[in-house]
Order: structure tokens, then C-alpha cells, then sequence
């Protein structure tokens, strides 16, 4: 009978779990500021910007889609009308690494810059 | 193997598929992540790629799953589904080609590749639907690392099935 499991899997499955475990670690060693707001965007446009606390809501042609709140420093989205509701259950972001994403409405909630303003944004190589 | 017979298997996995994307669309994730779905479904594309059934056969499989998966449950035509559309074909061909280009990879190997390739391609998708790719690569890494563990259970269904129907023999 033929062996199934063969050798390079383990070296496949601990790749992959490597590369994503990198992935996860680059992610939380990133500069972590506090956000000064953050930025709504609606299927890539620019519908508000929010750098005040309170509630916002997003809408579009007329039809409520949800609301973001944001207060001392932290944005969630309060509720939506989408059907998963994965973005309310994302619940608070709190530093510039972190985005609230409603896939339904083509919704992303995006932080803006952070407390110390001479970081940088985007490290590529 | 006669080509009915081919044929007749690879509509009853298509239906397994099917009612299996249904139902895996009710599990919840153990994190909000958004238009990401398990992956069970694939257990019929990995069956059909392990026999050697071909890669057509395969990407046949995911898309009438996805296609027909998403009728049934009303989603089609929304960002979940063209993800897992995409990703579930791009899967369904690598793993294909990699049974018959590659014989030193075995089962778990195939379905892993296949779960790294489909998600890969549904954040590429997510990111292409929302105009703005940084937002859902934040989301990448857990995805992958779920993928993993979901391969994981799907390449051992497999084999199991395989042992047990004795499928060793060339079909």
C-alpha cells in the first residue's frame, strides 16, 4: 500500500505555519501609536473623517449602513445593518496596526496617523 | 476506470460539497474575520484530487459547489462568494496539478498548499472588492493559521476514506 503521509508535508506544514506565525509577530511589533482618528471609507471613497468623539453614522444613497464610534483614542463600530455583523463583533481598535472591515457594506474603518508623528506609516524593502 | 463511473462520483462529490458549504456557512469562526468561511467544503475537492481524478475534474467540483452552494444559500453574487469562488478554484487546480506533478508530496501536503493557495486568493479578492488591500492583511495570518488546522482534519477524513475503500489501485 502506497505510504500516504509522505516526507515533505511536515516541511509544508511547519512552513506554513511559520510564514504565518511571522506574519502574526510582524504585525504586533509594528510601532503601536495610539490613534488621533480614524477615516471611513465606503467602497474606497472617503465618506468621513473622524477625529472627534461621538457617533457617526455611515450612509449611502440614502440607506443607513452602520455607525462608528469613537471615543478617547478608540473606534468601534457601533452597530450595522450587514447580515454577518462581523465588524460590530470586531469591537474596539485602539492602535494604528488594527482596522474594522464591513465586507457586505465595502466598508473599512482605517486609523489615521498616531501620537508621534514622525513614525512612519509603510516600511517596504 | 469506466468514464460514467468517473462521472457518476465526481456528481455525488459535487453534491457532498454542496450541502457541505451550506452548512459550514452557519459555523461561526473563533474571530471576526470578515467574508472567510471554514473550508470543509473542499473535502470533496481533496478526495478528487488524491484519486487522480484530474485537475478539471477538480476545479469542476469547487465551482459547482461554490456556484450551487450559493444559490442555495442565497448568497451569491456577494463578496463571500466570489472569495470563496475564487479561492475554492485556484485551490481546486493547484491541487490538482500538484498530485500529478508532484507524487512526493502526500495528502496532508496537497491539502494544505490547497488551503494556503485559497486563502491567499480570497484576501487578494477581499482586498480587490474593498479598494484597499492593508486593511484585510491584518486578517491574513489567522486565516492561514486556521486553514492549517482545517487542512489538517480534511487531509485525515482522506485518508481514512481512502484505507478504507482500498483506492490504491490506479483508477
Amino acid at each position: 500500500m502506497a505510504k500516504r503521509t509522505k516526507k515533505y508535508d511536515i516541511f509544508i506544514v511547519a512552513a506554513i505555519l511559520l510564514f504565518a506565525v511571522i506574519m502574526i509577530f510582524l504585525n504586533l511589533l509594528l510601532p503601536q501609536k495610539g490613534i488621533i482618528g480614524v477615516k471611513v471609507t465606503v467602497d474606497g471613497v472617503l465618506a468621513v473623517s473622524i477625529t472627534q468623539d461621538g457617533l457617526y453614522p455611515v450612509e449611502k444613497d440614502g440607506k443607513h449602513l452602520l455607525t462608528v464610534e469613537f471615543y478617547q483614542g478608540k473606534a468601534r463600530v457601533k452597530e450595522s445593518t450587514c447580515d454577518n455583523q462581523i465588524c460590530v463583533k470586531t469591537g474596539w481598535i485602539s492602535n494604528t496596526n488594527q482596522t474594522i472591515v464591513c465586507l457586505p457594506h465595502k466598508i473599512v474603518v482605517e486609523p489615521i496617523g498616531g501620537k508621534n508623528t514622525d513614525g512612519v506609516d509603510i516600511i517596504t524593502w | 476506470m469506466v468514464k460514467s463511473k468517473k462521472l457518476s462520483n465526481i456528481s455525488i462529490l459535487t453534491g457532498i460539497a454542496c450541502a457541505m458549504y451550506v452548512v459550514e456557512s452557519f459555523i461561526p469562526l473563533p474571530m471576526p474575520l470578515p467574508g472567510v468561511r471554514w473550508g470543509f467544503s473542499n473535502l470533496p475537492v481533496l478526495l478528487s484530487a488524491v484519486l487522480d481524478y484530474g485537475v478539471l475534474s477538480c476545479a469542476m467540483i469547487a465551482f459547482g459547489k461554490s456556484f450551487i452552494g450559493g444559490l442555495l444559500s442565497g448568497r451569491i453574487a456577494s463578496a463571500t462568494f466570489f472569495m470563496g469562488l475564487s479561492g475554492s478554484i485556484a485551490s481546486a487546480l493547484f491541487m490538482g496539478w500538484l498530485k500529478k506533478h508532484a507524487p512526493k508530496v502526500g495528502t496532508i501536503g496537497i491539502s494544505e498548499l490547497g488551503a494556503l493557495l485559497n486563502n491567499t486568493v480570497q484576501i487578494l479578492i477581499a482586498g480587490l472588492i474593498l479598494g484597499n488591500s492593508k486593511a484585510v492583511f491584518y486578517y491574513y495570518p489567522y486565516l492561514v493559521l486556521i486553514g492549517t488546522v482545517t487542512a489538517y482534519l480534511l487531509a485525515v477524513v482522506s485518508n481514512i476514506f481512502l484505507r478504507s475503500t482500498n483506492h490504491d489501485a490506479k483508477v
